[in-house]
């Protein structure tokens, strides 16, 4: 099986196969990662839908400098920043589909941990859920967030032990 | 087992923290290292011996099972898939997009251009444009402004001893009244009869004649010229040689001759060269001369009259020396009366003979010019018409340029923008 670098190298030399395999990799987590992070599903699919383009326009000057994974993301992340840049001063909540309704398909624990998460800090809710949905490394995490690994690897540390506190608060906190 | 002793129930940051912290003698392996260890994030010694320490300690697997439940939780937030317009949509873009050519997967280095010489082609084109036009410049300027060097010779020849008529001066007549006012007015009345000079016969023309010549042998024609004056007893009153650079000469003088030998210097001058122009005229001075021999001859009656009263009366010394005043200035106009009148005669009886000779140039001089003479005279004119072609080019530029100049910086920002507009559309599709 190609990696993802090998893929990108075959697309550039004219293999529209190899990009249809490579986008096949990552339609989920792409849409996944906007979707989680926006409230609207449509805009989310737009901006999957341009970070794809992203990469489909500037396949002439990949070089396989770094992993694939970590330039998609990296794409993935600008597209996110100018979205939240665009809607800054129509929205006030910057909350990711936290403050979503409950939706018919949400289950009440979905529910329970799209809250939960919305209650933590920035920066420490989207290590979390780059390490959890989006399963990249901390070196990833590292990259894409601009901040050494000790630094993901405390965040995420913090993270789990809030969001932990934050499920476990409705009931009546166990003994340790 | 070894104790691990870690808080239970802590909630807060500081409690948090405690619960990190373990006393290194009795817990080597703190929470952060643990979840590391688990997200498989640990070097591989460091890992193992977590693993080991896992095997033993029921507290850290403990907190391991938390970890591995808090993410089982997170994957509560399922989401649906990805739609399907979204999969249309990239492959649609994809088909679309540009790929390279397989060879050239990265972009070439820029080529070195072909040199020449070790310089670039440009350079060469420059400086080829450039001497073309120097070239130019320098052949055609000389042809538009020639400095004419001028030769002067000494306008040399003595006037041939010709023998000149002169009019015999006008006897003066006898003088009349008593005071020197009353006297000076008779003496003026009485003037008028002029019947003085005996060459007025009929009426007095100052003859002028101008004769253009070219010549292909100057020197042969000027020599002429002179002989034939002389030997109508003639000379000259001016010659002027001058001598453009290289080859045409002109000459331009001045000839008196007698006015009776006029036409016969002339028809013989005529044939020492071919004529390009022939003038004659005559002015009439009849009337000047009369006149000026009446003036005359009363400004003579006057002095006798002046010099009688001087004679006989001797009166006071203030009315001898109003006399003697008087005497002077009538004798100054006498004199200038006397010169005119003989220049007068001289025009009459010399008459003015202008010649300008030329020297037939030399792309004239054979009637077929020769076909290096004439491939010469089509370079100079081929390079002038370039070098006219220039300025006319420089003209036209400075004229319109800052027109031109103008309109484009007004429409140069919206047509930037349009085009940046075309060209992002472009770019989208």
């Amino acid at each position: 099986m190609l990696t993802d670098e090998q893929l990108m190298l075959e697309f550039q030399r004219g293999s529209k196969e190899a990009f249809t395999e490579l986008f096949g990799r990552y339609r989920e987590p792409i849409y996944g990662y906007f979707r989680r992070r926006l409230a609207d599903a449509a805009r989310a699919e737009e901006l999957a839908q341009e970070t794809f383009v992203a990469v489909l326009r500037a396949v002439a000057r990949y070089e396989p400098r770094a992993l694939f994974r970590t330039y998609l993301y990296g794409i993935a992340l600008l597209q996110l920043a100018a979205e939240r840049r665009r809607t800054a001063h129509r929205e006030s909540s910057l909350e990711p589909a936290a403050a979503d309704p409950p939706a018919p398909g949400n289950t009440e624990a979905e529910v329970g941990v799209r809250q939960a998460l919305g209650k933590l800090a920035p920066e420490d809710r989207e290590v979390l859920m780059l390490r959890e949905y989006e399963q990249l490394s901390y070196a990833e995490i590292a990259a894409l967030q601009r901040v050494p690994i000790n630094t993901v690897r405390s965040r995420l540390f913090r993270a789990r032990r809030a969001l932990k506190e934050l499920l476990a608060s409705p009931r009546a906190a166990s003994g340790g | 087992m070894p104790a691990c002793r870690l808080e239970a129930g802590a909630t807060s940051q500081v409690d948090s923290f405690e619960d990190n912290v373990m006393t290194s003698s009795t817990h080597p392996i703190e929470q952060e290292e643990l979840m590391a260890y688990l997200d498989g994030e640990l070097p591989v010694e460091r890992a193992a011996r977590v693993a080991d320490h896992l095997e033993q300690c029921a507290e850290c697997r403990a907190r391991a099972a938390e970890f591995r439940a808090l993410s089982e939780r997170l994957t509560d937030w399922q989401l649906e898939p990805a739609p399907h317009s979204l999969t249309e949509r990239v492959a649609g873009a994809a088909s679309v997009v540009q790929l390279n050519p397989p060879a050239t997967a990265a972009p070439l280095p820029p080529q070195p251009r072909p040199r020449i010489f070790g310089l670039p082609r440009w350079v060469w084109a420059t400086a080829g444009a450039a001497c073309l036009v120097l070239l130019i410049v320098v052949v055609s300027v000389p042809t538009y402004h020639r400095d004419r060097d001028l030769v002067f010779l000494a306008p040399g020849q003595s006037p041939a001893p010709g023998q000149m008529a002169t009019a015999p001066e006008p006897a003066p007549t006898p003088p009349a009244a008593e005071s020197v006012d009353r006297l000076i007015g008779k003496a003026a009345g009485a003037g008028g009869g002029g019947a003085e000079s005996p060459v007025v016969t009929g009426p007095m023309i100052a003859r002028t004649a101008s004769l253009t010549l070219l010549t292909r042998d100057f020197e042969k024609t000027r020599a002429g010229l002179e002989d034939v004056v002389r030997r109508h007893r003639g000379y000259d009153a001016q010659l002027t040689v001058s001598s453009e650079s290289g080859s045409a000469r002109t000459l331009s003088a001045s000839f008196r001759v007698p006015a009776d030998q006029l036409d016969a210097a002339i028809s013989e001058i005529k044939q020492l060269a071919h004529v390009q122009q022939e003038s004659q005229g005559g002015e009439e001075v009849t009337e000047q001369y009369v006149d000026l021999t009446a003036r005359l001859s009363n400004a003579r009656r006057t002095e006798q009259t002046l010099l009688d009263l001087l004679a006989n009366r001797t009166g006071k010394l203030s009315d001898v020396l109003e006399v003697e005043q008087e005497l002077a200035r009538v004798r100054e106009e006498i004199e200038h009366m006397e010169a005119e009148l003989k220049n007068l005669q001289n025009r009459v009886s010399f008459a003015t003979l202008q010649v300008e000779l030329h020297e037939e140039y030399k792309a004239e001089l054979e009637m077929a010019p020769s076909l290096g003479r004439r491939l010469w005279n089509a370079v100079v004119a081929g390079f002038r018409t370039a070098a006219d072609s220039m300025v006319g080019l420089a003209l036209f530029l400075l004229n319109v340029g800052p027109l031109l100049l103008l309109w484009a910086l007004i429409l140069f920002w919206p047509a930037r923008y349009v085009w940046r507009r075309v060209r992002a559309a472009r770019a989208r599709k």
